[in-house]
């Protein structure tokens, strides 16, 4: 049997109260604090034991199979630990009508224990381990505000905004790199020491002078290397802006979402040109002609950027139904950032005179009508949703069979008794 | 009373539940942490088998790579993309990860058996041994340079890579010392766990053969001598007879059926479709052989398209029906090559008996009587002028390579070896093509996250990790 011992402090000083003769000051808050809290490993990862596939049902008997599982277990887990630090400010001015909050954090996590992806000649894809050091830090500030509040109109504000960034400390053995996804398309999703968590390699262009070049045939070499970092799936900020505004008994509040870079592989864009399925696989070439023709009857492109020599490409190249057979993958990596009108909102309050009757009964009646993901502002994924993910968890990044986000429109009539 | 009856049965559910060992919960009660040896080798043959066999565009390509098959709609692998998939990466993971590490797993489990008669035990740890090598042979020759001493090791995550020439050189000496090791007189794996042979030593012994001569015939040209040698010593023993192929039998029922039946038959796939290459050949050397490779167009005709050209799926030949058939058999060596191989070994002046003319036409023959066709389709197809050994056209790389191309239809892998090494017949690359000839797979794409330092040396070590490098004993 294992004990672990996990700790936790926290503080606080409410300065303001030290400050009363200061009347524009309504509130002063200082808050720290520091805790290590523990995580165990998931269920049947210790011992090692093996898979069955199917087995062969024949005239002269069964032949059954056994076979090592892709993952080693491992009996010597210790339990992941993550540490953090945190101070906050919150202060609030003149009765509470403005304000913030504001948090600086810094978490590590050690010792994580996940199956770690593992070059196969070890004679397993993944092996259970306690890996690295991941550190966490940022900034979440919020603020708030009431620009007018009088008896019959009042409009509150509130911001948010959180910046993050993470780092790769620490990893295990000798390794340099952590695998965390390899995706359809020859992409993978890694975390790399002393480089952010969650960047995108796969294959990208070869350059001259800043120049994409093209070979002799008129098509753009890839790289033979596929570690060629083409993305980073971390956004450089998230925020939003709620506001809300009430005249009499009519409220109306809408809330904007804002995230700003990271940025995602579609899969979608990557296939769609490449079978011909989206718009941007057709057209006309430079002479007016249809661009999938050979090249023979006045067809194909030329691909734009510079051969050996440093002159412009002049080759056209036959392209048949395809435009991505000659694109490396960074070609479909995508600023994931957008501008969204999350959520929009009306509440209409019955007056209170017009329950006199049954006011017994009955102590107020609210209508709404509520709308999600009304309006896509702004975004630079074509097609579809920048918000849309294969997987969720650390898995970031990748986009395949997007589905349209939906909208909700909603109604709601809410009786108090 | 009632009601202190039910407050006794809640405290006695409270101790029961008590009484278990909280460990016992983190325990697998479904999956075995021991199982018999010959369990593991079952596994590791069927992954080997499937490897060959596949037509996936996930695991094998090399239909198209040698221009036996083209794509009607998507190109990528016809156009030599093997990262795109991660091809390279799910070959290497086959080989090592699904196929030896098993082996390695069932050689422990034979040595510590303490019921098992030594003569029992050194023919499986041989057998074992002999599928262990196969393995390795295929890595090497896809890849060069590998890891090898260091690998299979769980708690080294970066092995580093050996030397190709060494490797291959170490698993040829072994192979050697388990064909001398192999005793008829004590017996193998039992029938259910021995898919090639059912528990034959004898066969056994052929097919080691059959498997030295085919990887040391491989080095010839870069190593004469040894190549030699261990075809002179392996030849009399090797396979002599269809009857002593070594095929991996596949069922009628799903999910054990041939991988081709899923990819062509069940997954109604309207992609895989003869190539212009192997069918213009086919048709114009009136080869008995055609009917049973390819089916027609939907016209009825026998045509092939150029590889790497999108095509109507309707306008072409497809893939003959035997092959997709969920029960037909996997050659993993035969009778045939080892023909093939008699007659080069001639050629190249090593000591096997008979002429290249003699065992060049058996090859083919057995190759058209394997296929289905008759001693007389074979006699005729023989004396055509441009098959006949004396009149066929080239020296005898190009009249070996040519016929071997076209009797390994359906062994690609092994076909792709062959191309390579003997260079006929000659191929224009695919339309589109990504890169020159495949001389070899580029390392896994995820090597260079895994195992970077020394995936870096291995790539500058063998002359840089591009697909045209050629691999140690591709001379020509």
């Amino acid at each position: 049997m294992n004990s672990y011992v996990y700790h936790a402090i926290s503080g606080s000083w409410v300065f303001s109260k030290h400050l009363q003769k200061w009347s524009w000051l309504s509130t002063g808050k200082l808050r720290a604090n520091y805790a290590t809290v523990g995580n165990d490993a998931p269920p049947l990862s210790l011992a090692d034991v093996y898979d069955q596939p199917a087995p062969f049902y024949t005239p002269s008997g069964t032949y059954i199979l056994f076979s090592l599982p892709n993952t080693k277990n491992n009996a010597n887990l210790r339990p992941e630990k993550t540490t953090s630090k945190e101070v906050g400010l919150e202060m609030a001015f003149l009765h509470n009508r403005l304000g913030f909050d504001v948090t600086y954090y810094h978490t590590n996590t050690v010792d994580q224990i996940f199956p770690v992806a593992t070059t196969t000649s070890i004679g397993y894809s993944s092996v259970m381990i306690n890996a690295g050091n991941v550190e966490n830090k940022g900034i979440e500030l919020s603020l708030f505000g009431s620009p007018v509040s009088t008896r019959d109109f009042s409009w509150n504000m509130n911001v948010n905004f959180t910046r993050n960034r993470n780092k790769v400390l620490e990893l295990y053995q000798n390794s340099k790199n952590l695998l965390m996804a390899s995706f359809q398309g020859g992409v993978t999703l890694n975390a790399t020491i002393g480089r952010p968590y969650g960047e995108l390699q796969s294959n990208t262009f070869q350059f001259l002078d800043g120049k994409r070049l093209v070979n002799s045939s008129g098509l753009y070499p890839v790289s033979t290397t596929t570690n060629n970092i083409i993305g980073n799936v971390n956004p450089d900020w998230i925020g939003g802006v709620l506001n809300s505004f009430r005249y009499k008994n009519l409220t109306l509040s809408f809330l904007v979402d804002v995230r700003k870079g990271g940025d995602v592989f579609s899969l979608d864009m990557y296939y769609g040109q490449n079978g011909g399925f989206l718009p941007e696989s057709v057209g006309l070439n430079d002479l007016g002609n249809d661009k999938r023709l050979p090249v023979a009857q006045g067809g194909g492109i030329i691909l734009p950027g510079v051969t050996d020599d440093g002159k412009e490409n002049t080759k056209r190249v036959t392209i048949v139904s395809a435009t991505s057979t000659v694109l490396p993958q960074s070609e479909f990596v995508y600023d994931a950032s957008y501008i969204k009108l999350r959520e929009a909102n009306i509440t209409y309050t019955l007056p209170s005179k017009l329950l006199n009757g049954v006011k017994k009964y009955i102590k107020g009646v609210d209508i709404s009508f509520i709308g999600r993901n009304l309006w896509l502002i702004h975004k630079n994924v074509p097609y579809a949703d920048p918000e849309e993910n294969l997987s969720a968890g650390n898995v970031q990044g990748y986009q395949s069979g997007a589905y349209p986000t939906s909208r909700n429109i909603g109604a709601n009539i809410k009786v108090k008794f | 009373m009632k009601t202190v009856y039910k407050l006794w049965m809640a405290a006695l559910l409270l101790v029961v539940s008590c009484t278990k060992k909280i460990d016992e919960l983190n325990r697998e009660t479904k999956k075995p942490p021991y199982v018999p040896a010959g369990t593991l080798l079952n596994n590791a043959v069927k992954n080997l088998s499937d490897g060959f066999a596949s037509a996936n565009v996930n695991v094998n390509i090399f239909r198209h790579v040698i221009k036996h098959w083209s794509q009607a709609t998507n190109q990528e692998e016809a156009q030599y993309d093997f990262n795109t998939r991660a091809i390279n990466a799910a070959w290497w993971a086959r080989m090592n990860r699904d196929i030896l590490g098993d082996l390695r797993d069932a050689k422990r489990y034979v040595t510590a058996d303490p019921d098992l008669p030594d003569g029992v035990k050194t023919n499986q740890l041989a057998m074992l041994d002999i599928i262990e090598v196969y393995t390795w042979g295929v890595l090497v020759n896809s890849f060069g340079n590998i890891p090898y001493k260091e690998a299979l090791d769980k708690t080294n995550f970066f092995p580093v890579y050996d030397d190709a020439k060494t490797v291959y050189a170490d698993i040829l000496k072994k192979l050697a010392d388990d064909i001398s090791k192999l005793n008829t007189g004590y017996s193998g794996f039992s029938t259910t766990q021995d898919f090639l042979y059912g528990g034959n030593v004898r066969k056994w012994i052929n097919f080691a053969n059959t498997l030295y001569m085919r990887m040391a015939i491989v080095i010839a040209d870069v190593d004469n001598a040894t190549a030699k040698a261990a075809i002179e010593s392996a030849s009399p023993k090797a396979i002599d007879s269809a009857a002593d192929n070594a095929v991996f039998k596949y069922l009628a029922s799903a999910p054990n059926n041939n991988p081709l039946y899923d990819q062509i038959i069940s997954s109604g796939r309207s992609d895989f479709i003869a190539a212009k290459d192997l069918m213009d050949v086919l048709n114009n050397m009136a080869d008995p052989r055609k009917t049973q490779f390819f089916g027609t167009n939907n016209a009825g005709q026998y045509v092939g398209s150029v590889v790497g050209e999108v095509v109507s799926f309707a306008t072409i030949s497809k893939p003959a029906a035997k092959i997709a058939l969920p029960d037909a058999v996997n050659i993993m060596a035969d009778y045939v090559e080892t023909e093939f191989i008699r007659a080069e070994a001639v050629e190249r002046g090593y000591a096997v008996g008979g002429t290249a003319e003699d065992h060049y036409k058996k090859a083919i023959r057995a190759s058209i009587l394997w296929w289905g066709g008759t001693n007389a389709d074979a006699d005729t197809y023989l004396a055509r002028s441009d098959v006949a050994y004396t009149t066929a056209a080239g020296e005898w790389r190009q009249k070996i390579g040519f016929q071997k191309w076209i009797a390994l239809y359906n062994r690609p892998y092994e076909g792709w070896v062959e191309l390579r090494r003997l260079d006929y017949p000659k191929l224009p690359p695919p339309v589109n093509a990504k890169s020159g000839f495949p001389n070899r797979l580029s390392y896994p794409g995820i090597e260079q996250q895994l195992n970077g330092d020394n995936y870096t040396k291995a790539a500058s070590d063998i002359g840089g990790d591009k697909v045209e490098t050629k691999l140690f004993w591709d001379k020509f």
